[in-house]
């Protein structure tokens, strides 16, 4: 019986024989010459189909189990562990780059966090990112396990939100801050959120569930931040 | 001044304040590969800066000048993707039972459907529908106007849902839908929204919690 590959980042599809596999593009951003070259990729291996994904990842369906290590170095990448079935992800606008409305540089931020903590070892439940340049928040920064809202004055930082069976809408936790303390602030989270999803208890939840049990005081604490915003 | 949208022709202004990105219509984001490859081509030729996956499940293509956009949209020979304006914006949708082993109802076949009745339908604001074949909801169906999550029993319906300024889960208004129970009652919200009773440029949400969930359920329950 065939199974996920999660080493490779692989998702057995449907048929129980094929894979889809992504291709790693930050925030799904890509030069013509990327797009060429996953368009030849795409008809050396015979795929069928692209998807673009609701994470505005680029899908690969249709791959045969045999030609996964070809098709990433063909790529030009190597699968990155914990990004298959959407477990890791870093979705983001357009921002300041492109979009008039635009008020932060999302692309050059969602660079950074990426080189910093993507993907981020040793936990098993979802880790979801996201964002967003304006409050138009076409990221759904607000049912992200940590969404960023880009502002004139700086970020909002929300953590805990999840859009799937147990839906829940981030906290604020604060508020006009710089690149700098944002990924500061992250470190502290994705650390925290790595030491409690090892433990039996609170294996495999959702920050935001986390965040419930224990209550928005404490966990600030726990991240050394006193205050709410 | 350049025009910050020229909605008839899907263009959107860039923060250079002088190209526009537009956007094919993709259904679902479902692309074979040898329209992907005219896509890039297309875009090549009319020295697109950049392609971006949107969260409409789209590609946008960037950095378009004003007097290309006629020619480009003929070459691309695709449609526009209404990523503007006060309509459907998209219909957005999971792989489902085609192709996702979590998939429990069959969300491309009906989120093609939806997309192929509504997708750039003009309503009195923005509008997003979000159809997913199980309850993760990759595609985000909770903070759409209109979300369908699939379950083995059928699929739940979810209506008001917004991811601005202001989030707001969408209310759960019926469950245990057939496709067609599911295409009917989609039909009759759509059908209440045009009527326009909310005003122009409110969106789906506010106008329930102006009108409240009982008297909004009985307004759509045939």
């Amino acid at each position: 019986m065939k199974d996920d590959i999660l080493r490779k980042a692989a998702i057995l599809q449907r048929d129980g024989e094929t894979y889809a596999i992504m291709v790693p593009l930050l925030g799904g951003v890509m030069d013509i010459r990327t797009a060429r070259r996953i368009a030849a990729v795409g008809e050396a291996y015979g795929v069928k189909t692209l998807k673009i994904t609701g994470a505005q990842r680029l899908a690969l369906m249709g791959i045969k189990e045999e030609d996964i290590d070809a098709v990433y170095d063909a790529l030009g990448s190597e699968p990155h562990q914990g990004t298959a079935l959407c477990q890791q992800y870093v979705k983001v606008c357009p921002g300041n780059t492109f979009c008039t409305r635009g008020q932060r540089d999302t692309i050059t931020f969602a660079q950074k966090l990426s080189e910093r903590f993507h993907p981020f070892p040793k936990i098993t439940a979802k880790v979801k990112i996201g964002v967003a340049g304006c409050y138009n928040s076409c990221v759904e920064p607000a049912i992200k396990d940590i969404g960023l809202i880009g502002l004139p004055k700086g970020w909002i930082v929300m953590v805990g939100g999840a859009g799937g069976k147990d839906p829940m809408l981030g906290e604020v936790i604060a508020r006009n801050q710089t690149d700098d303390q944002v990924l500061e602030m992250m470190d502290a989270i994705l650390k925290y959120y790595r030491g409690v999803s090892l433990r039996p208890q609170t294996r495999n939840l959702r920050l935001g569930v986390i965040l419930e049990k224990q209550g928005l005081e404490q966990f600030l604490k726990a991240l050394g931040l006193h205050e709410a915003a | 001044m350049k025009a910050d949208i020229i909605e008839d022709k899907g263009a959107i202004l860039q923060s250079d304040n002088k190209t526009y990105a537009i956007a094919p219509h993709i259904p679902g984001g479902f692309v074979d590969v040898s329209t992907f490859k005219r896509l890039v081509d297309v875009a090549e030729r009319y020295g697109a800066s950049a392609l971006k996956l949107t969260s409409g499940q789209r590609i946008a293509i960037i950095g378009i000048s004003e007097e290309d956009l006629d020619p480009i949209w003929k070459d691309l020979e695709m449609s526009i993707g209404y990523a503007i304006g006060l309509c459907v914006r998209m219909v957005k949708f999971c792989p489902g039972t085609t192709y996702c082993r979590h998939g429990k109802q069959d969300a491309m076949g009906l989120g093609l459907k939806l997309d192929k009745l509504y997708h750039g339908y003009r309503l009195p604001a923005k509008f997003k529908i979000g159809v997913a074949g199980c309850e993760y909801g990759c595609t985000a169906p909770l903070v759409k106007e209109v979300g369908l999550r699939g379950k083995p029993e059928g699929w739940t319906l979810t209506v008001g849902g917004t991811c601005g300024a202001k989030p707001r889960f969408g209310d759960v208004i019926a469950e245990g839908l057939t496709d067609a129970d599911a295409e009917a009652a989609v039909a009759r919200v759509i059908r209440f929204f045009e009527a326009g009773e909310g005003g122009k440029k409110v969106r789906l949400g506010r106008v329930i919690d102006k009108m409240g969930l009982d008297a909004f359920k009985k307004a759509v329950s045939s």
